[in-house]
């Protein structure tokens, strides 16, 4: 079977990873600079996309930016994930009760809100405006 | 408001729930626009659907501290806020 340039280029561009992002490069001098999607890297090397071509090189090559661009990548990824939300045990059976009727003021209405961790106490205030 | 700050809203041991007795959703948010409620609430048509019910005093306001569980502590505002100093130091 044959299968056309056409169909590869198209698998190929199919199958990119999600997390790409285009940026323009730099070398290391200065001198030179050519756009490419994100791929991935090392503490060495990195894969970028350029054009349909993946290509893979040191990070040595790259200008002093891109690899400051490449630390804070680093860094933003090893940052803590957004807390969870306490789990019905942690909530018990009162706060468990509650916790799917709550809502909050946004500033102009009412909305849904969800408690971001568990209490041990919750102090109810009844009150009406009437 | 400044209890609420100073009491509750720094204590990650407590919550202050307000459960809101207006006859209808347009009052309690006219309300809360007009005082910028910065605590969780529970609107009135809710209120039956969740043990807070359980706690509903005779007039308002009313306070009652109670643990996760549900069971009541103490009732007052004072004695609320002097419990939860007590249970959470």
């Amino acid at each position: 079977m044959k299968v056309s340039i056409l169909h590869l280029l198209l698998a190929s561009v199919l199958t990119l990873p999600l997390h790409v992002q285009a940026r323009t490069w730099t070398s290391a001098d200065g001198s030179k600079t050519f756009k490419g999607d994100y791929i991935k890297h090392t503490e060495e090397t990195i894969t970028v996309m350029k054009g349909l071509q993946k290509v893979s090189f040191k990070l040595s090559l790259l200008s002093e930016a891109d690899r400051e661009w490449l630390r804070q990548k680093d860094l933003q990824s090893k940052e803590p994930a957004e807390a969870a939300e306490p789990t019905e045990d942690e909530l018990g059976k009162f706060g468990k009760s509650i916790s799917r009727k709550l809502v909050m003021f946004s500033g102009k209405k009412y909305g849904k809100y969800k408690l971001e961790s568990a209490p041990d106490y919750y102090l109810i205030y009844f009150t009406a405006s009437w | 408001m400044e209890t609420y700050k100073e009491k509750i809203a720094t204590n990650d041991k407590a919550e202050l729930i307000m459960a809101s007795l207006d006859s209808s959703e347009d009052k309690a948010e006219a309300w809360a626009n007009e005082v910028q409620f910065p605590w969780p609430t529970v609107l009135k048509d809710d209120l039956e659907k969740t043990d807070i019910i359980d706690h509903k005093g005779r007039g308002v306001p009313h306070y009652v501290l109670v643990d996760k569980d549900g069971e009541a502590l103490v009732t007052g505002k004072d004695a609320c806020l002097a419990k939860i100093a007590e249970l959470t130091k």
